[in-house]
């Protein structure tokens, strides 16, 4: 999520998946540095309905922890709310939930 | 520029004539890279940000959700950028968007890609050093759009609260 000024690195981090067929699925969103803070927050709302206060928590986890879990559910209901975020521009992707 | 405040249900700003020419050569841009050969514009670092990986270290699972998902998110990006530029006055002047308008100019690339774009140049553009006299331009243009951008979204979840 981008203060005044985008630095224009990007982020590194992975997270290992494992083939789990008991494990949920989740969406994640990414740290990602052109986003602004108010924009990710405003996405949250629209696309999953969250209030003002959970939405801004979510924003604050991806900006101070580099990522969050937005969503959980079945693979196809990640796939689709990653490819969701996708077209609102946000940094997103799906795995098992680790 | 007047940034974006909202006008009954409307969100208005005023772009200068200079204002709406770089806008409108960042819309081009962004439509060139979506409508080129995707061989061409591989590794481009716009286009990792207009349609990124669904997953970043399982490249089994990123080609899957790639095969789902890239052709209407492709189409999708690209009626976004026909919503500005046919709300976008070339010459200037005000810029009213309706609710849902203001909703798709909201999204990406038509506004956060304008700024990746701004900085980093158009694919057909060869890839040379910039000079700091061109930094400094686009670092201008980024802290523009930014301003635009941020006052587009705070208009328009200012409208939503409203709503509620």
């Amino acid at each position: 999520v981008a203060g005044p000024l985008a630095p224009t690195r990007t982020p590194e981090e992975t997270v290992e998946e494992h083939g789990d067929l008991d494990r949920p699925w989740v969406t994640i969103v990414w740290n990602d540095p052109v986003n602004l803070m108010t924009y990710v927050t405003h996405v949250l709302r629209e696309l999953f309905g969250y209030d003002e206060p959970t939405a801004t928590t979510l924003m604050l986890q991806v900006h101070e922890e580099g990522r969050a879990v937005v969503s959980s559910g079945p693979r196809e209901k990640m796939e689709h709310d990653t490819s969701r975020l996708h077209a609102y521009g946000l940094w997103a992707t799906y795995q098992q939930d680790a | 520029m007047r940034p974006f405040r909202r006008r009954g249900g409307d969100v208005v700003a005023r772009l200068d004539p200079a204002e709406a020419h770089v806008l409108g050569l960042l819309l081009d841009q962004l439509d060139q890279l979506l409508a080129a050969d995707p061989d061409d514009v591989d590794g481009d670092p716009v286009m990792a940000r207009l349609l990124p990986a669904g997953h970043r270290s399982d490249p089994e699972l990123a080609a899957d959700y790639r095969e789902l998902t890239e052709a209407a998110l492709r189409s999708g990006k690209t009626d976004d950028l026909a919503a500005v530029r046919a709300t976008l006055p070339v010459d200037g002047g005000q810029l009213r968007l309706d609710p849902e308008q203001a909703g798709s100019c909201c999204a990406p690339p038509t506004t956060c890609g304008w700024r990746s774009a701004s900085g980093s140049g158009s694919p057909r553009t060869p890839s040379r050093p910039r000079t700091r006299r061109e930094e400094g331009q686009q670092l201008a243009v980024y802290y523009w759009l930014t301003a635009l951008q941020g006052s587009l979204v705070d208009a328009v979840a200012a409208g939503r609260d409203a709503r509620r």
